[in-house]
């Protein structure tokens, strides 16, 4: 999933401000910012309850199964029509975010921080797991991605900072390149493929289309 | 003349040093220790920013070495140049008559004096072999010819302590196969331990050069303990530089004994003063090398 953080309330309260926003839609994502507990039912009620205290009428509500999706927002959207609105408060990913700015011409702000893909390890605590690199090697790598997992995306094994398995950069974590190694003779598949891993460059991308 | 290469031809035990270059442009003190280092050692490292500290580049440190007699071995990390910075670097050493490089991937900049410093390991140290491998050849890393190839003679490192070992050995497996032809090992204090690596490293065609670290005082040994990535110092060689009354000529006699069980072990030494460069000579004096 899309890992999100709430943004600071007083962050929100002072653009929204700046923008002269009286009337505000916010907007929820049923997806990825629902399980992240930062932009489902429960928390577009929140903040709505909050920005009330700070003087805002709340005009809209509604949360997208999935904000990130052209065709869903629309359909959300057309049900805000005939409401008078200053802005579009969204609580999802930044690919939500600008999905609803596509979609509408209203301004559109951003209610959190997308910091990673990653997984829940328990409710509330998530783990970066990938950084969509576009070139996925974690057959090679026993399902251990070093590209994101180690803090310096080395490619074929350890560095000479590792100490008795933990990573250089953060003494309290695994060396992940220790726990690829040890999954990898777990399967025993003791022969590592020499990696000449491309690396990307960073350019937008799209899919299909 | 590339004295490395002769060591290294002639099966001689190699004997190397490392030297930083200055954090300034003041390099005085730096060719008095490069021109004591040069009549002795084979290859002098100049280190890359070591440890993420912000210094006068390796390139520019080799060249001075040059021009004090000695023989550069260019260290060369991952950490702050991208592949077309590094590959213009290395061609620019090799105009220049550098002829040693040793590929690292480099400490993260976390530990630096320049935390902020954007990461950059771009390429990692095995990458870095072949790409030294490539020009060697004639070749970019791309494949495009090139107007005159390099010739280096490529190093690497290896911590033949590593816990755990196996992800290690695979990793110098990798760098042996990638090109690298001699390996100067992270600071060794127990020979028995270097002794089973090399059961490892024996079945490969490359010279193995262990390091070894000139301690000079309690400090020191505090310092590296706290902080030098991947490197421990044993207690028992702990409590003997607490015990004695001078510490650092104690350091220079741990130091001279490790070189002389080495020899039997070993292709040659790689000596780590840190600063205290000038006493690399003693340590050779009375490990009874020269
Ligand atoms: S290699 Fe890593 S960053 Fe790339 S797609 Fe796979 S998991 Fe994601
Ligand atoms: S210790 Fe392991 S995980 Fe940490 S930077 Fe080095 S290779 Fe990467």
């Amino acid at each position: 999933m899309v890992v999100t953080e709430k943004k600071n309330l007083n962050e929100i309260v002072q653009i929204l401000k700046s923008l002269n926003c009286r009337n505000i839609a916010i907007i929820g994502c049923g997806s990825c910012a629902t399980l992240a507990g930062t932009g489902g039912e429960k928390e577009v009620e929140e903040l709505s309850n909050l920005l009330k205290n700070f003087g805002f009428s709340i005009a809209f509500k509604s949360v997208i199964d999935t904000a990130c999706h052209e065709r869903l927002a629309i359909k959300s959207i057309k049900e805000a029509r005939g409401i008078s609105l200053d802005c579009f408060l969204v609580l999802s990913c930044g690919s939500g975010v600008q999905n609803i700015a596509d979609v509408i011409d209203k301004p559109v702000i951003a209610g959190l921080n997308t910091v990673f893909i990653g997984k829940t390890k328990r409710p509330g605590i998530f783990l970066e797991y990938c950084q969509s690199c576009g070139d996925c090697i974690l057959s090679e790598t026993g399902g251990i991605c070093p590209k994101t997992r180690c803090p310096k995306g080395v490619l074929n094994g350890p560095c000479g900072g590792m100490h008795k398995g933990k990573c250089e950069v953060d003494e309290t974590k695994d060396c992940i390149w220790v726990k690829i190694h040890e999954k990898l003779n777990l399967n025993e598949r003791r022969k590592i493929r020499f990696s000449n891993f491309e690396i990307l460059n960073r350019k937008p991308r799209s899919v299909g289309g | 003349m590339n004295k490395l290469r002769d060591a290294i031809d002639k099966g001689k035990f190699i004997l190397t040093a490392e030297l930083g270059p200055p954090k300034g442009t003041d390099v005085s003190n730096f060719m008095n220790k490069a021109e004591i280092l040069s009549s002795y050692f084979d290859g002098i490292n100049i280190t890359d920013n070591q440890s993420a500290v912000m210094r006068l580049s390796s390139l520019a440190g080799c060249l001075h070495l040059l021009r004090a007699g000695g023989t550069p071995i260019m260290q060369v990390t991952c950490r702050d140049r991208n592949r077309l910075a590094i590959q213009s670097d290395l061609l620019g050493a090799y105009s220049l008559g550098i002829e040693n490089v040793l590929a690292l991937t480099g400490d993260h900049p976390r530990f630096g004096d320049h935390p902020q410093a954007k990461a950059v390991y771009d390429l990692d140290s095995v990458q870095l072999i072949s790409v030294i491998k490539s020009l060697n050849e004639g070749q970019d890393m791309v494949g495009k010819q090139l107007k005159g190839a390099t010739n280096f003679i490529i190093g690497a490192a290896v911590s033949p302590i590593a816990v755990p070992l196996e992800p290690e050995l695979s990793k110098f497996e990798k760098k042996v196969l990638s090109g690298a032809t001699f390996f100067q090992t992270q600071a060794v204090f127990e020979p028995e331990k270097m002794e089973n690596f090399m059961k490892f490293a024996r079945k490969f065609n490359v010279k193995i050069i262990a390091g070894v670290l000139i301690l000079k005082s309690v400090r020191m040994v505090e310092f590296i303990n706290a902080n030098v990535p991947g490197l421990d110092i044993p207690e028992s060689v702990e409590v003997a530089i607490r015990k004695a009354d001078d510490a650092e000529e104690e350091g220079i006699r741990i130091a001279a004994s490790l070189v002389k069980e080495l020899r039997d072990i070993v292709d040659g030494v790689h000596l780590m003063a840190i600063g205290n460069e000038h006493r690399c000579v003693d340590v050779l004096e009375k490990a009874g090398i020269v």
